[in-house]
Order: structure tokens, then sequence, then C-alpha cells
């Protein structure tokens, strides 16, 4: 059966791959919508390993990543956490935008990134040593979070990165192909609407039109909507608010397209 | 859906925000506008100067077409232009002289030629804009008598034109045809349309036609277009500055009108035929109104009478509207150490304080109280309640915070005084390793930065500051002539989303009148008050002593305006806003002290210094 997707754009396989074999922990980062979560779905298909994805957000604490007692009848009981499971049973764990999460989570997972490798859970006064199979990998976007959301130096070195950006049009029409079944031509369009509105990032759209847009742009006009409508409804809606910008992004649009 | 449609007669100004957005993701730099003073700016051929990233657009629309399209129609207009001229590559400076002319006139043409071909290949959708444009220009141009047949198949070919009309061109077009083939293609790049320029500039050699007096012929008669019987006579402005624009209406005289005149227009006076394309009509205005000014009425607490006088004064609110998009990226660039230094501070700020929420249905850790409680009461047969646990939410910040900017025109002097200049006591002359006066002339001067400008950055910092940080903040200004006449300006109000308009409103702030402070910190204190934030913080930033014409008894009444402004920060104080001034003017100690409490003020000698003396104090005192 096939796997997820993926069309390497640099030698990301090879580091990931190493990095699996000598057990250290990898952090991607990179815009959003540029493959970082396929890219890891890849890798867990690749490996043939256990994927567990926590989509990490504001109120996420450590007692949800690590698990926590629960009544059942008139006991307690133990109730691991997505990590504690992937850490137990050697799975992949990926934190997706692990700084959107409370500043508790990057305490919890310091010892399981370092030689250690070890899991302390306070609650069960236990200290889990991480299964040879157990990968952490954590993924970040430094470009829209907000100051106090950066991932810390001491958080940040523990970690093997890779970097991740958006494909050159080429590639990126290619995706759009592998994913949407349209034709080379229109993805090229869209590939390049892609390409256009990223050089607004310094303009208040935080990162461009992502591949995940412009996929899903692709899939709408496999369905039959006109490529502009769907441009309208897949990127010109989802990428701002601003009026102007709006504008900016649909002349962008019309001017491709015939 | 977004509707295309305008109802109002677009203006360059009312679209040049966004079709600047456009033109950057074009070109992948930022380019600036200006007003064409004739069409011929806007042709196709019309080649800017090497570095120049101002494109040339028409002003505004054709007020005769119908106003309901003609909003799409102006926009895709400006677009195709914009495209154009980004796609456009200059001549090189490959030869010398009049020969030089004479390529780059042919070149321009080939150019046209070769982007035309790139615009219908990869920029399918402006195409037909493009065919437009082009035959609006092929059906206004006039043959200079002496055009030779090939030059002149070259621009009918460049226009899309096809080989039909008064003179057969077919010979000369399938020779043009040859000759640029290879720019016509989707792959081609600037050097192709090189060679072929060469190529053609040979051919037309060979013929002896005089190439160079020709091209200078029909440069001549293209830089004379029939605009003046238009009666419009613009001033070329640069983006960005202060604009006016003289319009008149083609009887002599004018009248000056401030740039917001251009969004409300009649139909051009006098019964003349439309001109297909754009035209540069007069623009009449028909009234003044600006919907966006608001007043509000404010009482002024008179020292010497020891009384209020009531709704004494008029407050004129009215939002800053700017066109500079660069503004934010130059400040960010210009104080990179500051703002990597507040990025390290607030980076260290203490975690958010937690508050223990009980009995909720999700939570770390389990709530024992409630817990006990359900096991008894499922022993005894009652309901039980399923929240059992307790949570722990973070505490936002919840802090409002207005800037208020004086803009007096004192702001306009220069933010580091001018070295005094030194004379020199020999003749330059009478060094012999000078070459005269004019060659040992300084170079230009770099434009002064004002107290203003400075004000504006610090400003702007905070702001960029306080979006990461998450507080809530508004940027205002205030001048003004006399107490019917106070003017407070919004750079930002509390609540409006920061977009890059944001900035450019910002950066709009400039130097207007006087400093009537107390009506404008009653008025800022009156907006704070309607913010729901538990911290409000009201941080006036000024140069002097407030001041107006009729500020007190008399022009130099210092007190008045003191007592005023004390009189206004002391209310604004007991409706729970925390208050506190900033001045860089180095006797403000004088006035302050008798203004504010010792802890409520902070005077700055180095008026450089106060993007970083104003971050450190909004750190130290509200942050954290």
């Amino acid at each position: 059966m096939d796997g997820p997707f993926y069309l390497p754009l640099a030698d990301e396989i090879t580091v990931f791959e190493a990095a699996v074999a000598a057990r250290l922990p990898v952090l991607l980062k990179g815009p959003t919508g540029c493959g970082k979560t396929r890219f890891v779905e890849h890798m867990a298909w690749r490996m043939q390993r256990d994927l567990t994805t926590v989509a990490c957000h504001e109120d996420l604490t450590a007692t949800d990543l690590v698990g926590r007692y629960l009544l059942r009848d008139d006991k307690t009981e133990w109730m691991d956490g997505p990590l504690t499971r992937a850490v137990r049973t050697g799975a992949i764990c990926y934190l997706d935008e692990i700084v959107e999460a409370r500043k508790d989570t990057t305490v919890i997972i310091h010892s399981l990134t370092d030689h250690r490798r070890l899991l302390p859970i306070d609650k069960t006064a236990e200290v889990l040593k991480a299964n040879d199979d157990f990968l952490l990998v954590i993924s970040y976007n430094p470009g829209y979070q907000s100051v106090l959301k950066d991932l810390k130096p001491s958080t940040r070195q523990r970690f093997v990165s890779i970097e991740f950006d958006y494909p050159p049009v080429d590639t990126e029409a290619e995706i759009i192909v592998a994913e949407t079944g349209i034709d080379a031509e229109i993805a090229v369009r869209l590939a390049r609407c892609g390409e256009k509105t990223r050089r607004l990032r310094d303009r208040g759209l935080e990162d461009g039109v992502s591949t995940r847009l412009l996929v899903y742009a692709g899939h709408l006009i496999a369905q039959g909507i006109p490529a502009r409508r769907a441009c309208e409804a897949a990127m010109v809606q989802s990428l701002s608010d601003d009026a102007d910008m709006q504008h900016a992004v649909a002349d962008i649009v019309d001017v491709i397209f015939a | 859906m977004r509707s295309e449609a305008a109802d109002v007669l677009p203006t360059l100004s009312a679209v040049q925000a966004s079709l600047g957005l456009f033109g950057e993701a074009i070109a992948g730099s930022a380019i600036g506008f200006a007003r064409a003073e004739s069409p011929v700016e806007c042709w196709p051929w019309t080649v800017t100067a090497p570095g120049q990233r101002h494109v040339l657009l028409p002003p505004q629309a054709k007020v005769h077409d119908d106003a309901r399209v003609i909003g799409v129609r102006y926009r895709r207009l400006c677009r195709t232009i914009i495209l154009h001229r980004m796609l456009t590559a200059a001549a090189p400076d490959a030869v010398e002289g009049s020969r030089h002319e004479a390529f780059e006139y042919v070149y321009a043409l080939v150019e046209d030629l070769r982007v035309s071909a790139q615009i219908r290949s990869r920029y399918p959708g402006a195409a037909s804009e493009l065919a437009a444009l082009h035959s609006v220009v092929a059906s206004e141009l006039s043959w200079p008598a002496r055009e030779a047949g090939l030059l002149r198949a070259l621009r009918i070919r460049s226009l899309d034109g096809q080989p039909t009309g008064p003179v057969d061109l077919t010979a000369e077009y399938a020779e043009i045809d040859r000759l640029t083939s290879s720019v016509v293609t989707s792959e081609a790049t600037a050097p192709d349309s090189v060679s072929a320029a060469n190529a053609l500039c040979d051919l037309l050699r060979s013929f002896g036609a005089g190439l160079d007096e020709l091209v200078g012929d029909i440069a001549n008669h293209e830089d004379a277009p029939e605009i003046a019987s238009q009666g419009t006579t613009g001033v070329l402005l640069d983006a960005g500055t202060p604009t006016e624009f003289e319009v008149s209406n083609g009887l002599g005289g004018g009248q000056l009108l401030s740039d917001s005149d251009d969004a409300t227009m009649t139909n051009r006076e006098g019964g003349d035929e439309p001109t297909p394309g754009f035209d540069l009509a007069v623009a009449v205005t028909a009234s003044n109104v600006d919907l966006d000014r608001r007043t509000y009425v404010y009482d002024e607490w008179d020292y010497h009478a020891r009384l209020h006088r009531r709704d004494w004064c008029r407050v004129i609110e009215e939002p800053l509207v700017g066109d500079d998009h660069d503004f934010m990226n130059d400040v960010r660039q210009r104080h990179q150490a500051l703002r990597s230094r507040m990025r390290r501070s607030l980076m260290k700020l203490r975690p958010q304080d937690l508050v223990r929420v009980y009995r909720s249905a999700d939570g770390d850790e389990l709530d024992i109280g409630a817990a006990i409680e359900a096991i008894a009461d499922r022993r005894s047969g009652a309901p039980a309640d399923d929240r059992l646990h307790v949570r722990r939410d973070r505490a936002a910040r919840d802090v409002a915070t207005a800037f208020l900017v004086d803009l007096s025109a004192s702001t306009s002097s220069p933010a580091v005084p001018p070295e005094p200049e030194v004379v020199p006591d020999t003749d330059p002359m009478d060094d012999p390793m000078s070459y005269g006066p004019i060659w040992d002339a300084a170079p230009k001067p770099e434009p002064v930065r004002r107290v203003v400008d400075v004000a504006k950055d610090a400003v702007a910092l905070m702001g960029d500051a306080l979006n990461e940080l998450g507080d809530q903040y508004a940027v205002y200004g205030f001048s003004g002539t006399g107490r019917d006449n106070v003017e407070f300006k919004i750079g930002k109000d509390f609540g409006d989303r920061v977009t890059p308009s944001t900035w450019a409103s910002i950066a709009a702030m400039k130097p207007l009148r006087y400093t009537r402070m107390g009506p404008a910190v009653r008025h800022a204190a009156a907006k704070l008050g309607a913010q729901s934030a538990r911290t409000k913080v009201l941080i006036v930033i000024s140069d002097g002593y407030p001041q107006d014409s009729d500020y007190g008894r008399d022009r130099h009444d210092r007190d008045y305006g003191i007592h005023d402004t004390a009189r206004a920060l002391l209310d604004a104080t007991a409706a729970g806003i925390e208050t506190f001034c900033v001045t860089i003017d180095p006797a403000g100690h004088d006035y302050l002290r008798q203004m504010c409490p010792d802890h409520r003020y902070l005077v700055i000698n180095d008026v450089e210094s106060l993007p970083e003396e104003l971050a450190k104090l909004y750190l130290l005192k509200w942050a954290n």
C-alpha cells in the first residue's frame, strides 16, 4: 500500500533517518502548511512506526500530555496521556506547533530529549524510561508566534533541526498535481499564485499562501469549480481580512488565470 | 463574496494601497506610484529610468463611464500598467551618445513586444486589458510624417496591430517578425530584446533611414502631446509626500485642492466627446464633506477663575491616512538592536499568573471536595455532578494603553541640532589641490530627522512590541489652533486590527499647529475609559509646555495651560487611568512637576533616545 505522499525538497529524509538511528529528537521548523506534518506521517510510514500526533494549543498542559487520574466507579484510575503512551510503546510522538502549548509542557519534554530519555510522572511517582523506538518530533513556525511564545534556546538546543520552506514553483506544482490530479498547467498557475503572494510576507500576510491552501484550491478545481472562484474561496478569503490585501491577492489570481 | 463593482469613481489614492501590494508581489520589492501628467507616460513602451521604483498611473478613472463598472476597469487598467512595468527591463548602457538614444527607442518597442508576449503566456488574465490598452494607444497615436515603414511597422506590431490600413506594411511585418521571433516566446529574457533591438537598428541604418534623426523627430513628436488643452496641470507627486494637486478647467487659473478632494467628483465640464481609454480629465470638487471627522466638546479648567468653563473646547477627531508602506520596515531596520533587546526583555517576563478554577469538567488534577461530594451523592442515589477537576487557567494580560503624541509645529525641529557651519577663512581657489568651490561643495546632506519622526519611531516600535505582548493600544496625535479646533488624529484606535495601513497611518503623523494639551488628554482619557481592560494607561509624549493661541488670558500665559492639563491628568487618574508624561524638552522639569507627580513624568535630554526610554518605561511599569 502506498504511504502518505511526500516529495522531498532536499536531504530531509536522510537527516531524519540519521537522527532516528542516533535516537535524537527532531525539530521541524517552517511556515504553516508547507508539509511538516505530512513529512512526519510519511516518515512514520516509511519506518513502520506508530505515530501519535498532538496538535498543541494554548490550553494544552503537561497533564494533557502525560496523563491524569480519572474517577471510575468509586476509585481513581490513572490514564496515560499521548506522550506517556508513545514513550511506553515506542511510537513517534509528534507535538505540532509546540510553542502554542503552555510553558510547563516544554519542561516535561526536556528529560526526554537528552541522553537520559526519561519521562518523570509526578502523580504516579514513576520515572519512565523511553522505549528504544520512541522518537520525539516537535514542529514550530518561527514566523508568527508572539514573542512570549518563542521557543526558548534551552529547548531549541535539544533538537536536531530540519528547516522547511515552501517549495519552488515547479515542485509545488508537482505536489498539487499529485494531491489533486488536476491539469499540470493549472497546477503551475496555482503555484505561481503562491510564489507571488509569499512576497507579501512583510506586508501583513504572515506566511503567504501555504501549499496546503493551494492544494485545497486544486481540489475545488478538480470538483469543477472555476479556477478563479476556487482561488477566491481557498486563498483570497482564507489569507487575510484586510480589504487591500484581499484586493491585491485577488488581482494576483486574476492576472495569472485566463 | 467580494463585490468587484465600486460605487464611487475610483482615484489613484483610493486604490494605491492594494495596487502597491499587487505590484510588490509581482516585483518582489516595494514600489511606489506617481500620477501621470500625460497619457504618454502610461503608454506601454515608456520605460522607467533604471532604479526608479515609481510607476506612473492615471490619477483617476474616466468620469464619463458607468460608475458601476468603472471601478473594476480602472483597477484593471492600473494593474496591467504595473504588470507591464514590472516585467520591463531598462535598456543596457551599451552604446554611447545619440546612437544610444536611437537604440533605446527601438529597444523600448522590442521590449514591449517581449513583455506583451510574457503577459499573454504567464498572466493571461491581464491579456485582454493589455489588448485594450494597446488598441487605445494605437487609436490615439498620431504619426510623424517621416517615420520609416519598418519602424512604424514595429510600433504597430508592438501594439498587436495587424498589417492592414492605409499603408500596406506586409513586407515590413514579415521582416519584423523574423527579427523579433526570439523575443515573443514565453522564455525570452531582456538580453533577447537587446539582440533583437541591435539587429533592427543595424537593418534600419542599412536602409540609410537616418535612424538617429528619425528617432529624435519621433521622440519630439511624442513629447508634445495635446494635453495642455485638456486642462490638467498635475504636480508630479512622490508616493508618501503630502499631496496637493492643482486642477484647472483649462480657462486659466486654478484652485488648490487637498488630495482628499479628489474622492468627490462630478462629470467633466463641457460637451467634449469622450475619448477612449484613460484620460486626465478635469476633476472638480462638488463638496468637501469629510464623513470621517467627529466632533466632541469638553470643559476646560480656568485656573485664574477657579472654575470649569463648560463645553469650552471642541475636539475634532479624524483618522490619519498615509501611504508610506515602508515606514514600519524602515523603523524595524533603524532600531534593530533596540528591537531585539525589547524582544529579549519581553521573553523574560515571568509566566502569566495562573488561576485555579474548581469544579471543572476537565483539568490537571482531581477536585477532592467535588469528588467526595459526588461519591456521597451517588451512594445516596442523588444525581452526581461530574465536574470533578481543578483547571488552571492563565490570567490573560489586561492592559489598554493610549499613546498621545504632541504634533505641534515645534516637533518639526531637527531631532539633533545641526552642527554650526564652519566657514573656512581661506579662499578654496588658493588651494592648489582644489578644483574650486563647486567641486569642493559638501555632498547633499541626509534628510534631517525631526522630533516628530523620532516620536513616530518610538510609538511604532512600542506598537510592534505590544502586538506581540497582546496588550491593547491606541496611537493618537494632537494639535490645533484655538479652543474650537483641537485636532485629534487617530493613527491606530483601540480595536483596530493592525494592518500595513495602520503603520502607514502612524507614519502620516506630521507637525501641525499648537499644543492644547488639556482637551486632548480629556478626549484620550474618554476613549480609554470606554475600554474594559483592568489596567488603563495614558502616555503623553510632548516636546514642550501646553500652549495655544487662546489658552489663557494671553498667549504668554503659561500657567493656564499647565493647570488645565494638570486638571485633565488628575481627572483621568481619578477615573482609574494611569497617566504618564514623557517630554523631550530639557526645561520640562519646570512645568511637569506642576502638572503631575514626580513618579509620573520623565524628561529625556537626548531626543534620539526616546524610543529606548519609552520601551524601558513601559517594560518597567506595565509589562510585568
